[in-house]
C-alpha cells in the first residue's frame, strides 16, 4: 500500500531494508532538479514490489540509492541494521556483495566467462565457499533458472533471455537480503519478459527474499505482491 | 587468496580481450628489456676487458716519485725573529731512492698482494738492419708475474728461456713485427752512450698498441748496466686483493711512504669516462624503446578502461571495491611486464651469447678477436627495474581511473 510519499510497510514479515524521507538532487546551479522529494519505502522479506511511473519521475533513482550504487542528499537508508545514508564506499560496496542483487535492463554479464563463471564472480568476493561449493551452486542456480546445461558456454554464446536469465541467477548468487530488478524486461520480447519476471518472482519467494522492481511493464507490475506508484519524486496513491 | 586469484583472473580476462594490443605492448617490452641487456653486456665486457688488460699489463697501482713537503717561513714582524712556518707546496723527486725499505713498508699493506719493483728508461733497439725508439723496462722475473699478467701475453717464445739467459728480452709483437725479429734473434739496445747486445727471448701481447710498440722487458741488472742506473727503480708496480679499492689504498700508501701513488682509476681516467658514458648513453637510448612500450601499454590500457566501463560497472554493483578495479588493472600491466621481462631476459641471453661468438678484430687499447660481452645479473635487474617502474607507471593511471568509475552512473547511463 501506498499513500502520498511514502510506502507503508504491510504487516507480518521482516522488514529488510528502509528507505525513510529520501531526497535527491540531480544537476546542478539552475538545472537542478529535485528528483526525489522526501520519499519513504519498507522491502519485507518474501515480498516483491513493484514501482511503476513515467519516465524521469525518479523511480530508477530511487533504487540505484537503495542499492547502494548513489548517495542520498537527504533521508536515511537502513540495511543488516545499519544506516547506510552517509556510510563510506568500501562499506556499501561490502553490503551490496554481501545483501544486494541486482538485475538491470541490460545483462552486463562479463563475454570473457562462462555463464557459470560469471555466477561465481559474486561468490569469489565474498569468499564464504570454495572453488568446487561455488561451481556447483552456480551449476544449480543455473538449473533453476533452466540454463544447467548451458553453464560452461561463454555469456556471448547465449540468447538475449538466456543472458538475461543468468543475470537474475547471478543477483541471488550470494543469497542476497533484497533484489533490485531496473526494468529487467525492457530489453526482452513478450515471451522472454514473462519466463524472467515469473523466474525473479518465484525465486524471490520461494527463497524470502525481498525484491523492487522498477518497470514501464503495468501487466507486470500487477503480478507483484505491491505496486508502487511514483510521479514527480513521490509515491501517489 | 580467493580475492587475489578472482582480480588476476578477471585481469587475465580483460587482457585476452585485446590480445594484438597486449602483444604489441609485450613485445616492445622483450625487445626493450633485450637491448637494454645486450648493449649493457657490450659496454660493460669492453670496460671490463680494458681494465683487465690494464691490470695485467700496469698493475691496479703505482708508487713512485717520493715527495718532498716544502715549507715556507714568514717573519712575523721584522727583526723580532718571530717567525711563521706553512705548508706551501709538494715536491716530487723522481722514481724512488730506495726500493728494498719502500717495496717491504708497501707489502706490510694489508690489501697488497704483491709489489714488483720496475726500472724504466729509454734505448735505441736495432735489428735486422733496422733501428727503432724502444722502452727498456728493467724487472725482478718473479716478481714482474706477480703484478701482471706477462705469462699469459708471450705469443712466441717462453719465460724460461727469458729466464734462463741474463741477456735475454721481451718485444712486444708490434716492435717485433716493425723490426721483423723472431724469437733467438740478436739485439743491439743502445742508451747512455753505451751499447748492450741482448737476444730475443719471447714476444708478448698486450693489445695495447702503445705498449707493443715500445716496451721491451730486461732483467734488472742487465737493465741497470744498460741505463746506467745502479741505484733505485722508477717506480713499484703493486697488485691489490680488490682492485676496486685502488684509490683508497692508493691514498693510504702515499700518505705513510711519502711517495707519489696513482691507482688505475686515475691512470685510466679518460678511457674509464668514455666507457662510462657509452654505457650510459646506450642505457638511455635503449631505455627508450621500454618507454614507449610502456606508451603502448598506457593506451592499450586505457582502451580496456574504457571498453570495459559496464563491466567495471557491474563488478562494483556486486561488491568488487576501488581497490579490486586497480588492481584488475594493475595486474594486466604486471602480467605484460612479467612476461616481457622473463621473455627478455631469456631472448638476451641468447643474444648476448651469440654476440660474443662474432668475429672482430680489435687491437689498440686491448686486444680481440671477438665481440666481448660481460655477464653480469645487475644488467637484467636494471632492465627489469626499469620496465617494471615504466610499466607499473603506465599501468597505474588507467588503473585508478577505472577505479574512479561511479558504478551508478554508468549503469544509468546505459539504461533506456
Amino acid at each position: 500500500m501506498s499513500v502520498g510519499s511514502e510506502a507503508s510497510p504491510p504487516a507480518g514479515s521482516r522488514s529488510v531494508l528502509q528507505g525513510k524521507g529520501i531526497h535527491k538532487y540531480l544537476g546542478s546551479g539552475e538545472r537542478q532538479v529535485h528528483v526525489l522529494r522526501g520519499v519513504s519505502l519498507d522491502l519485507r522479506e518474501g515480498r516483491m514490489v513493484s514501482i511503476v511511473g513515467p519516465s524521469g519521475c525518479g523511480k530508477s533513482t530511487l533504487l540505484y540509492l537503495l542499492g547502494l550504487l548513489d548517495r542520498v542528499d537527504g533521508g536515511e537508508i537502513h540495511l543488516a541494521d545499519r544506516e547506510m545514508g552517509a556510510a563510506g564506499d568500501y562499506q556499501r560496496t561490502q553490503l551490496r556483495n554481501e545483501h544486494i542483487g541486482f538485475v538491470f535492463q541490460f545483462h552486463f554479464l562479463l563475454a570473457e566467462f562462462t555463464a557459470a563463471e560469471n555466477l561465481m564472480l559474486p561468490m569469489r568476493k565474498l569468499a564464504r565457499w570454495g572453488e568446487e561449493e561455488m561451481h556447483e551452486r552456480a551449476v544449480e542456480l543455473l538449473r533453476e533458472v533452466g540454463l544447467a546445461e548451458k553453464s560452461e558456454r561463454r555469456a556471448n554464446q547465449l540468447s538475449g533471455g538466456e543472458q538475461q536469465r543468468v543475470a537474475v541467477a547471478r543477483a541471488l548468487a550470494n543469497e542476497p537480503s533484497v533484489v533490485f530488478a531496473d526494468e529487467p524486461t525492457g530489453n526482452l520480447d513478450v515471451k522472454n519478459s514473462s519466463m524472467v519476471f515469473d523466474l525473479l518472482n518465484r525465486l524471490c519467494h520461494e527463497r524470502g527474499q525481498a525484491a523492487l522492481l522498477v518497470t514501464h511493464n503495468q501487466n507486470l507490475a500487477g503480478r507483484c505482491d505491491e505496486v508502487l506508484t511514483m510521479q514527480d519524486g513521490l509515491f501517489v496513491g | 587468496m580467493a580475492r587475489k586469484s578472482t582480480n588476476f583472473l578477471i585481469a587475465l580476462r580483460f587482457l585476452l580481450s585485446r590480445k594484438r594490443a597486449m602483444l604489441m605492448s609485450l613485445a616492445g617490452i622483450v625487445f626493450g628489456v633485450t637491448f637494454f641487456i645486450v648493449t649493457q653486456a657490450q659496454t660493460s665486457g669492453f670496460e671490463q676487458f680494458f681494465i683487465r688488460t690494464m691490470l695485467g699489463v700496469n698493475g691496479a697501482l703505482r708508487v713512485e716519485d717520493r715527495i718532498q713537503q716544502t715549507m715556507r717561513s714568514m717573519e712575523a714582524e721584522r727583526g723580532t725573529g718571530f717567525a711563521i712556518s706553512m705548508d706551501d707546496s709538494v715536491e716530487y723527486i723522481e722514481g724512488v731512492e730506495h726500493p728494498d725499505e719502500l717495496e717491504s713498508a708497501v707489502a706490510r699493506f694489508r690489501e697488497v698482494v704483491s709489489v714488483a719493483q720496475v726500472l724504466r728508461g729509454s734505448a735505441e733497439i736495432k735489428g735486422n738492419f733496422r733501428e727503432m725508439f724502444c722502452k727498456p723496462y728493467g724487472i725482478n722475473l718473479e716478481q714482474f708475474l706477480g703484478v701482471s699478467d706477462l705469462d699469459e701475453q708471450i705469443l712466441y717464445g717462453d719465460l724460461d728461456r727469458f729466464r734462463n739467459n741474463p741477456q735475454g728480452l721481451l718485444v712486444g709483437i708490434k716492435l717485433a713485427q716493425r723490426l721483423q725479429l723472431e724469437v733467438g734473434d740478436p739485439v743491439l739496445l743502445e742508451a747512455a752512450g753505451s751499447n748492450e747486445r741482448f737476444r730475443v727471448s719471447g714476444i708478448y701481447e698486450t693489445g695495447i698498441e702503445q705498449v707493443d710498440k715500445e716496451r721491451v722487458f730486461l732483467h734488472m741488472p742487465a737493465a741497470r748496466t744498460l741505463l746506467k742506473k745502479p741505484f733505485g727503480v722508477s717506480y713499484l708496480q703493486v697488485n691489490l686483493l680488490d682492485h676496486e679499492r685502488a684509490p683508497e689504498v692508493a691514498e693510504r700508501i702515499e700518505r705513510v711512504v711519502m711517495h707519489g701513488s696513482m691507482s688505475w682509476q686515475e691512470r685510466e681516467k679518460t678511457w674509464l669516462q668514455v666507457f662510462r658514458a657509452l654505457r650510459v648513453s646506450s642505457a638511455i637510448t635503449v631505455s627508450s624503446i621500454i618507454l614507449i612500450s610502456g606508451l603502448g601499454m598506457f593506451n592499450t590500457l586505457v582502451m580496456i578502461v574504457m571498453e570495459k566501463t559496464k563491466e567495471i560497472a557491474i563488478l562494483r554493483s556486486m561488491g568488487y571495491q576501488q581497490r579490486d578495479v586497480r588492481r584488475i588493472f594493475l595486474w594486466q600491466g604486471f602480467t605484460v611486464l612479467s612476461l616481457g621481462v622473463v621473455l627478455g631476459c631469456i631472448l638476451a641471453a641468447g643474444a648476448t651469447y651469440a654476440i660474443s661468438r662474432l668475429p672482430i678484430r680489435i687491437r689498440g687499447i686491448f686486444s680481440t678477436d671477438s665481440f666481448v660481452v660481460h655477464w653480469s645479473w645487475t644488467h637484467y635487474v636494471a632492465a627489469a627495474l626499469i620496465a617494471t617502474v615504466i610499466v607499473m607507471v603506465a599501468s597505474y593511471f588507467p588503473a585508478r581511473r577505472a577505479a574512479r568509475l561511479e558504478p551508478g552512473d554508468i549503469i544509468r547511463g546505459t539504461s533506456g
